[in-house]
């Protein structure tokens, strides 16, 4: 083999080890999404009809607060899917955040955070009244979230044709979009009372090596932001609610029970006593007169 | 007979200012809001809430039953020439709120039935003195009041209005304030010789 073709074939094999080590380096944007969906759990047959009442709602409200269960994942979904998905003590955790401002609320008894097992994928309004007699809930906080990961390669990612680049140098570009969202619905009626959202962006980049753990970190964080604009956004939504509940009283009826000590309160006579005291005291004068 | 004429042809200003006022700021948000016990803005400042609270009113129905007694016996207490009838008025707005305020950690609190009750009571005491040994009646009136008030002390509940069929918790305290500033302006003038009415022919009795 002459010099001139040994020179061509190692520079042959060169390139097609770099190629090699790009491809599997720079994969151009990928996609990674969990969600979980209100509609897709409590309407999961779209050939029977919920039809809502009008909700009572008795103060002080026994409430729970739950996630509903993820939407099954494509198979075709991007590798090693799990990191966005929120684990159980995560959920836990955020859930007690979010419950923190409704136990501070004067018409709330008390609030239940109710884990994962307890709700069945599209298990539907039968599933959250096995939910309100075990628990023994009037009205319930579902969450759902959608969290959307892309990552793009930067023209740092160039530097991962050496091993210390694909190491240290943080071309990988990660974008990571949360929503997260409460239903505040009246078991009984079927009724959704109101809702209040909450979203996030996570910017950041990593390098190829520490990926997975930077979009694990993301990944929380934006469900964190997010859930901290939800707050927000609930003590909003609560304040036009009741507001709504004022408004509209044949829409929603308020009651009280026995004992409450919180809320709004009246002098109140009544119909029946207000005409017995009215028949009594004609009566009265009536006779008065015929004396 | 010309005094008489003259106590019945008077305009219950006290009953008519008050059903008026409560009237009006039933159909005003803003007056509604402004005025309504609420724990939170009394705390901040808006003293006149304790006052004004019973000018408050939270459907059409509480309005309605409340102005109703409140007028009807109102009108009879101030053409009867029954004195302090303001004063009544006075008390009884101004003590609930007062008292939940001092004592109770409810949010807001509205309603002219403490007034009603106070009314009520009141009449029955000055028409059952002025009937002397005939006014078995006006007793019995004061002693379903007097029971009913009872009741809902113990029961710590309504025993009329139903719990759930009103947008709010009815409170027992403003018609046991309502009873018994009636009791005490009644008995207080006859104890003090102050003349607390005035007869049917419009003298003072005695």
């Amino acid at each position: 083999m002459s010099k001139v073709t040994q020179g061509i074939c190692m520079i042959g094999g060169a390139l097609l080890a770099l190629s090699l080590v790009g491809c599997t380096a720079m994969e151009g944007q990928r996609k990674r999404r969990a969600a979980s969906s209100v509609v897709e759990y409590l309407f999961p047959n779209k050939a029977v009809k919920v039809v809502p009442s009008v909700p009572y709602l008795a103060l002080p409200l026994k409430v729970g607060m739950a996630f509903v269960p993820e939407v099954a994942s494509k198979p075709n979904s991007w590798r090693r899917n799990q990191a966005n998905r929120l684990n159980e003590r995560e959920r836990m955790d955020l859930m007690d955040r979010v419950a923190a401002e409704f136990k501070a609320l004067p018409f709330v008894d008390d609030i239940e955070v109710i884990p994962s097992a307890y709700l069945r994928a599209k298990g539907g309004f039968e599933n959250l009244d096995q939910i309100k007699t075990m628990h023994g809930i009037d009205v319930i906080v579902l969450l759902s979230y959608d969290q959307v990961q892309h990552t793009d390669d930067s023209i740092l990612s160039l530097t991962y044709l050496t091993v210390i680049g694909a190491m240290a140098i943080e071309g990988e570009r990660n974008d990571t979009s949360t929503m997260l969202d409460a239903a505040v619905f009246d078991i009984a009626s079927r009724k959704m009372l109101f809702r209040a959202p909450g979203t996030s962006q996570v910017k950041a980049r990593a390098a190829p090596l520490h990926l997975e753990e930077e979009l694990r970190k993301d990944s929380f964080t934006g469900f964190g932001l997010a859930a901290d604009q939800l707050i927000v956004s609930l003590k909003d939504q609560l304040t036009r609610f009741q507001a709504k509940v004022k408004e509209r009283p044949e829409e929603y009826k308020v009651v009280h029970r026995k004992g409450y000590s919180g809320g709004t309160g009246g002098g109140s006579l009544g119909a029946v006593y207000s005409l017995l005291l009215l028949a009594l005291g004609s009566f009265a004068l009536w006779r008065n007169r015929q004396k | 007979m010309a005094k008489q004429a003259e106590i019945a042809g008077r305009i219950p200003v006290v009953t008519l200012s008050v059903a008026t006022l409560a009237l009006v700021v039933y159909f005003s948000s803003p007056l509604q809001e402004l005025l309504v016990y609420d724990r939170a803005a009394v705390s901040g400042g808006a003293v006149w809430r304790l006052f004004t609270a019973p000018f408050v009113h939270f459907s059409a129905s509480h309005i309605f039953w409340d102005a109703l007694v409140f007028v009807a016996a109102g009108c009879l207490i101030e053409t009867s020439g029954y004195r302090r009838f303001g004063l009544l008025c006075a008390i009884v707005a101004i003590l609930p709120g007062s008292l939940l305020f001092l004592f109770s950690d409810l949010g807001r609190y509205g309603g002219l039935s403490g007034l009603s009750t106070g009314a009520a009571s009141y009449l029955c005491l000055c028409r059952a003195q002025a009937a002397g040994g005939k006014g078995r009646i006006w007793h019995l009136i004061l002693m379903l009041i007097l029971l009913k008030t009872g009741v809902e002390l113990a029961v710590q509940d309504p025993l009329f209005a139903k719990a759930d069929r009103i947008p709010f918790r009815v409170l027992p305290l403003a018609h046991i304030v309502g009873l018994l500033t009636a009791s005490f302006l009644f008995f207080h003038g006859r104890l003090g010789g102050r003349p607390t009415l005035t007869n049917d022919d419009g003298t003072e009795p005695g």
